[in-house]
């Protein structure tokens, strides 16, 4: 099929839990106050680890999102924190699920699964004392059970696909989603990723020296790492002849998908690879370099990621590189969520027409040449924008959101 | 119709072997050799592992410390799938197709005994937790370790949606090569042979109240291509793939199967009421989908459980069973009542074992 006869795709509907916000409402206008979410991390025992920053989501009561709904409570905290994110997004979208459940589908990327289960089962087998519930929670750990438990909640039986691509995986699902759509598998998807913090992820991050003493600095001078946080976000993507046929407001379009493997290292960042993704993105849209005005960007805070991703960017771009938003400087780095939740965020920076800061930053470094939106939200034009994201093994996606309806400048 | 994917190569590790050959001739023979898994933590399920292989040897390195064992196998797969296609050189790949061309999407459980012994890790010494292994807790990092070796640099996908995984594989890397995005997809599915798979699978029995299954452990891998590019190279494709349907079933696994079934209809129209042959996996009933005039094969019944492996190791079960004629149009079928559930079209070109 010719790209100019395939579906298009838009956005319909937002949802996000975050540690700056439990709604995308107050996410976002924490965000653009420059909210720092980080704290000392309360949820594991961080006591014999080298650092002891997250960002948590605290006072997570999933009975504040599911009113009446004990049930819930007995689920892990990482289909907790997708539900919740998922119900805001359906609820947002008003899409009539029930009408066609076979073509609305779920599509969902994470770093860990139902990690909660998996320590609660790891906690009993280093006591020497696995039971039926160690057992339980083992067959609750499995990722796809995350996807499901949102398709059964919401009455979505399409396709589900749930992406194991850690970091980028929320990028790679939307990715993913697109497909399914313009094949005509499914009318509209939620799309989104969601983890919740998680003591092995953690203790290897903490190990590996790459978390930061206090707060994320991306692209700054002085960075000292990342922090790991958790979080969910989910996007409602439906197909933009639905949207207009049910007089939905259409809250951006999809415009343009890349992906890329560095095929380079298992853990350092290619900037070829992140390049080569983006540039995909363009390619699938149409667009040159010169018409994307804003990047979010993965911006971890880690020497090597930062370095890698503004070499990447002057690769595509020249010496012309974009203004640019790190939300993991705020939020922290939700693993597989980070990037639907920055997707949120770039979405919302479409509505109003402003950009998110990159928090905590000193000053510049002459590795990361780049202008990252210090400090301060900055009122701007925001007609296209690309969302990168990248992971471990060298795996990049990224999403082209653009203005709908295109306003000219 | 003709489809405009085909498959134009294989690649199988399994319980009977290296290689596609013994994989077939196994499934024509015995059963494979289940037995209790060393270090296991409950006594069942009984596993039949992947013999003894040497990896150094067949990888040509000496750089597999870190790998663990889903790791190994995927790696060995993608070896021996570009051996198939005679593109174990880089640089006649390259020739053929760029590396930002050529993607692998890969089922899987996942790497579940990196993630749990790590885990027991940061239970015992969490300062101490081993950092070089650290990556293998990463769902697609065996995927893209076989992408760092070979080049592969389109994408690297790892699903992980149950059973159902190893043929939604085929939905993602078809939609990869529809779009225009990549030439060549190296689509399956691998599993190993680890306490905590072993684990896992009891755990999903016991929350069925089902005794856990026999299973194997393996990895395939299938190249898929677009029809005029293998044609291009002399491939003499195995079968053509038309699509891949797929749904979260609401409560059974006819009805989860019966929209799979409309939307290939939908796709493919009369087509479906021409397929002769039907792959069904466990608990698929092939009379309450319309489908009881069709040739069954099932696959578990011969090999036991092999949990993602199902779909790539139905379509070669199908490739080589000589009742199957070239040009027989044929289905495979996963489905679970309350998960993912998947049906993919193909139509069989010739004999894999020819």
């Amino acid at each position: 099929m010719k790209s100019a006869d395939l579906p298009r795709i838009v956005v319909t509907g937002l949802g996000a839990i975050t540690t700056i916000g439990r709604d995308p409402a107050a996410f976002f206008a924490n965000a653009l106050g420059g909210v720092v979410g980080i704290s000392a991390v309360r949820g594991i025992d961080v006591s014999r680890m080298n650092s002891d920053r997250g960002g948590e989501v605290h006072d997570f009561d999933i009975a504040e999102h599911f009113p009446g709904r004990a049930d819930l409570a007995q689920l892990g905290r990482a289909k907790q924190l997708a539900l919740a994110a998922a119900r805001q997004c359906v609820e947002d979208a008003g899409f009539a699920i029930g009408e066609r459940p076979f073509d609305v589908g779920v599509a969902l990327g994470y770093t860990q699964g139902e990690s909660k289960e998996l320590e609660f089962c790891c906690d009993q087998i280093a006591a020497g004392a696995l039971d039926d519930d160690g057992l339980r929670a083992f067959a609750g750990y499995a990722p796809h059970t995350l996807s499901q438990a949102i398709g059964r909640e919401f009455g979505a039986c399409g396709p589900a696909v749930t992406i194991g691509n850690a970091c980028s995986a929320s990028n790679f699902a939307i990715g993913a989603a697109i497909d399914l759509m313009r094949r005509g598998d499914a009318v509209a998807m939620i799309v989104g990723g969601a983890d919740a913090f998680s003591r092995y992820g953690y203790a290897g991050f903490s190990r590996l020296g790459a978390i930061a003493p206090d707060v994320p600095r991306p692209f700054s001078r002085d960075r000292q790492g990342m922090v790991p946080a958790e979080g969910a976000a989910m996007l409602f993507l439906e197909t933009l002849d639905s949207a207009l046929a049910r007089g939905a407001t259409i809250l951006a379009e999809v415009a343009g998908y890349g992906e890329s493997c560095d095929a380079h290292h298992i853990t350092q960042p290619n900037p070829a690879g992140i390049a080569q993704a983006a540039r995909a993105a363009l390619d699938s849209a149409g667009l040159a370099p010169d018409q994307v005005c804003y990047l979010s960007v993965h911006g971890t805070g880690t020497q090597a990621s930062d370095k890698a991703e503004s070499a990447a960017f002057g690769q595509l771009f020249g010496e012309r590189i974009p203004p640019l938003s790190s939300v993991k400087s705020m939020v922290g780095h939700a693993m597989g969520a980070a990037s639907a939740i920055e997707c949120v965020a770039a979405i919302c920076s479409i509505q109003a027409q402003v950009l998110t800061p990159t928090m905590n930053h000193l000053g510049p470094d002459e590795q990361c040449p780049v202008d990252c939106v210090p400090l301060q939200a900055r009122p701007a034009p925001v007609r296209n924008v690309l969302k990168t994201a990248s992971a471990f093994g060298g795996n990049n996606a990224v999403v082209l959101f653009r203005q709908y309806p295109a306003q000219e400048d | 119709m003709d489809a405009q994917l085909v498959i134009s190569a294989a690649a199988a590790l399994s319980p009977y072997g290296l290689g596609v050959q013994a994989l077939l001739d196994g499934l024509r023979t015995a059963p494979p050799a289940f037995a209790p898994l060393e270090g296991a933590y409950r006594a069942e399920p009984k596993l039949a592992r992947v013999p003894d292989y040497d990896a150094r040897e067949l990888l040509a390195t000496r750089s597999i410390g870190n790998f663990d064992r889903l790791t190994l196998h995927v790696c060995v797969a993608a070896a021996q799938l570009h051996r198939a296609m005679g593109l174990d050189d880089p640089a006649v790949r390259r020739e053929q197709l760029p590396d930002e061309r050529v993607s692998l999407v890969l089922g899987s459980s996942g790497p579940l005994q990196s993630v749990l012994a790590f885990d027991l890790q940061a239970i015992d010494e969490p300062r101490y937790v081993q950092p070089s292994i650290y990556p293998n807790v990463v769902f697609n990092v065996p995927a893209s370790y076989a992408a760092i070796r070979h080049g592969i640099r389109g994408s690297c996908i790892t699903l992980t949606d149950g059973d159902a995984s190893g043929l939604i594989a085929f939905s993602l890397a078809a939609s990869q090569l529809e779009a225009g995005r990549i030439d060549l997809a190296l689509v399956g599915a691998a599993e190993e042979a680890t306490p905590a798979y072993a684990l896992y699978r009891h755990s999903l029995a016991h929350a069925a109240g089902q005794p856990a299954a026999p299973l194997v452990e393996g990895a395939a891998l299938l190249a898929l291509e677009t029809a005029a590019q293998a044609r291009r190279h002399g491939r003499d494709a195995l079968a053509g793939v038309f699509g891949c349907a797929h749904v979260q079933s609401p409560g059974s696994a006819t009805q989860g199967l019966a929209a799979c079934l409309d939307k290939l209809r939908r796709r493919f129209g009369a087509m479906l009421d021409e397929v002769g042959t039907v792959a069904l996996a466990p608990g698929v009933d092939a009379d309450a989908l319309g489908l009881g005039g069709c040739r069954r094969l099932a696959l578990h019944q011969r090999l036991g459980e092999s949990g993602t492996l199902y779909g790539a190791y139905a379509v070669l079960d199908l490739l080589g069973d000589p009742r199957v004629a070239a040009g027989e149009l044929a289905l495979v079928l996963h489905g679970s009542d309350h998960g993912p559930c998947a049906a993919l079209l193909l139509q069989k070109h010739r004999d894999l074992a020819a």
